[in-house]
């Protein structure tokens, strides 16, 4: 044997395996990931036609400039802050309160439990569907209930001032049990010996909540806030069917954006669209990154 | 509630006692009422759908609204499997949900394996680089990806639906993770007995990973079932449309919202979800632990 025919058998040897599993996995990645991504930023510097690319024209950074003086995308934008704003400061306070509670439970925690996460397995459709009808201003069961009480029947999802509010309370009804779940596991994690040492200081109970729990639940808070903002800003299933981002665009989302200007009919601008989803790129990194730098910076 | 307990016990009073278990007990009540309450609006709200899909048109629209069927039928049901194409949307949901599940684990242990277990040069960067494109929001991929499955004559496929997401980075992630807490003594024992890596991933490594990958199968399976934005972008042809997809287009059936038929829709879209999670709740729910805290 030679050589290099040594050499060969014991590159084989030694990485063989290596090289029969992850070339076909990275040959996905590069075609269904590192590519499309990549493609996704050229074609943002373009005025590529989605159906047509022949015509393709370098433009620099023209889309990105456009998109500032875009009225739909700047209201997209500030449906996002909206949205994350009603579902952060719902979800969190119904979650924690939740997980909270269930923490004291000695029986029963594993039944209610059951109960408050079902929503989380169900299809964002189907939810959809469902507050549909709950929000029917005529035929709706919340109008029914707010009703009985003399409260004027709402238009909720049909009136430009209430509709991000109701599908960003539709979206909290299916997500909060995800969040409590997480919390609860945080909850249970914590020494009980802390709370002895925090009574025994002479703390309140606010104190001991604010001193004790919270920053030992740290690292559970920061994944829910950074998923509560990655989901909004990329949020498009329950929007889309229970609005399509009306009336007058006051539940359009930069998703539906995308969609629209990529592949609604009339629009067919993908590299328009891509300057959108690469700017939604841009926001989800720079607001992960500043969520774990802030909290690194509060209780360390 | 614990220590005032003890305490109370300890100076032998039984007035003081008998006071702060009376207190324990309403703590406890309210405590079970608010959850109750919560597991009622949860609940309650899918329950009332479920009712509501054996209530004809009619009833539906009435005001004020009935809680049990005045007169159970099953009319949305015979309409929304057979003037709908229900049945197909449920079949062509499986069949896609199937493969793209299975593939997934299969992708995402071998790979894992490979992580965890091999040295490799470059191993950390290419690990890093893949990890990094779950930050990317689909909406970036969304539109090259339809240019190029729709140029390899893939729209209207199942494969549109299957091959594009059968890879999962945060699967590869969770596994390698998880196998790395299995000790490497047990791979090295089974080389020198002479065992192929193959056969050590299939014997050793896989029923040692089955709590990992009975999260990863439970998580993929859902988003997959919920999947919308790319079954919407890549399928025209309505037999080949998934259950989210057909529900949708409900919504542009009829003039007036149908809420018969879209809550008929929506039981037969989550019924199969409810009835999975009902057997494997406990899995569910230490896979939301398993999955969301080691991000």
């Amino acid at each position: 044997m030679d050589l290099r025919a040594r050499q060969w058998a014991r590159f084989r040897h030694r990485y063989g395996f290596v090289l029969a599993v992850l070339t076909p996995i990275l040959l996905w990645f590069i075609i269904f990931s590192f590519g499309p991504i990549i493609y996704a930023l050229w074609a943002s510097l373009t005025n590529t036609h989605t159906l047509d690319p022949s015509l393709a024209r370098f433009v620099g950074f023209k889309n990105y400039i456009s998109l500032l003086e875009d009225r739909r995308f700047l209201m997209s934008m500030g449906n996002v802050v909206k949205f994350v704003a009603v579902k952060g400061f719902l979800n969190i306070l119904l979650s924690l309160g939740l997980a909270l509670l269930l923490e004291r439970l000695r029986h029963g925690r594993n039944v209610y439990l059951f109960f408050i996460f079902m929503p989380v397995v169900i299809s964002q459709v189907a939810v959809a569907m469902l507050f549909l009808w709950l929000y029917d201003p005529r035929l709706g069961l919340i109008n029914y209930l707010i009703g009985l009480i003399d409260i004027p029947p709402q238009s909720f999802i049909r009136s430009t001032s209430q509709a991000i509010y109701s599908v960003a309370v539709a979206d909290v009804w299916k997500t909060y049990g995800y969040a409590a779940v997480i919390f609860l596991a945080g909850l249970l994690d914590i020494p009980q010996d802390y709370y002895e040492a925090a009574k025994v200081d002479g703390a309140t109970r606010l104190q001991t909540f604010l001193r004790v729990t919270i920053p030992l639940l740290k690292n559970a808070l920061v994944l829910i806030m950074v998923l509560i903002v990655i989901d909004g800003v990329q949020h498009f299933t329950m929007v889309q069917v229970m609005t399509g981002g009306g009336p007058a665009d006051s539940t359009l989302m930069p998703s539906i954006l995308v969609y629209d200007y990529g592949l609604g009919a009339n629009n067919y601008q993908m590299g328009y669209a891509s300057s959108i989803s690469f700017l939604m790129f841009v926001v989800i990194l720079t607001v992960t990154v500043l969520q774990l730098r802030l909290f690194r910076s509060l209780y360390e | 509630m614990v220590t005032g307990r003890e305490t109370n016990r300890r100076s032998g009073r039984m007035g003081p006692d008998a006071w702060i278990r009376l207190r324990e007990l309403l703590v406890a009540l309210v405590t079970h009422l608010i959850l109750a309450l919560f597991a009622f609006i949860a609940f309650g709200a899918m329950f009332w759908m479920v009712l509501a899909s054996f209530k004809p048109a009619s009833e539906i629209i009435r005001m004020p609204p009935t809680f049990l069927p005045a007169a159970p039928s099953l009319v949305s049901y015979v309409h929304i499997l057979s003037e709908q194409a229900f049945g197909r949307y449920f079949l062509n949901s499986v069949l896609v949900a199937l493969p793209t599940v299975l593939l997934i684990l299969f992708s995402s242990s071998i790979a894992g394996f490979v992580f965890a277990k091999f040295e490799f040069p470059a191993k950390e960067i290419i690990f890093i680089i893949i990890l990094s494109t779950l930050m990317v929001p689909p909406a970036v991929t969304l539109l090259p990806l339809f240019r190029l499955v729709s140029n390899l004559g893939w729209a209207d496929t199942y494969q549109a639906l299957i091959i594009p997401v059968c890879v999962s980075a945060f699967g590869i992630f969770l596994v390698r993770q998880f196998m790395e807490g299995i000790p490497s003594e047990l791979l090295d024992a089974g080389r020198i007995d002479g065992a192929s890596n193959w056969w050590i991933y299939r014997h050793l490594i896989l029923p040692l990973s089955i709590s990992a990958l009975s999260a990863l199968a439970i998580f993929s399976f859902l988003a997959n079932w919920d999947s919308y934005l790319w079954p919407l972008v890549i399928i025209y042809d309505e037999s080949m449309r998934t259950l989210p997809l057909g529900l949708a287009h409900l919504l542009g059936w009829a003039s007036r919202p149908r809420y018969d038929l879209f809550l008929t829709g929506a039981v037969i879209t989550v019924v199969p979800v409810i009835v999975f999670y009902s057997v494997f709740q406990s899995r569910f729910v230490r896979g939301v632990t398993l999955t969301g805290l080691k991000y």
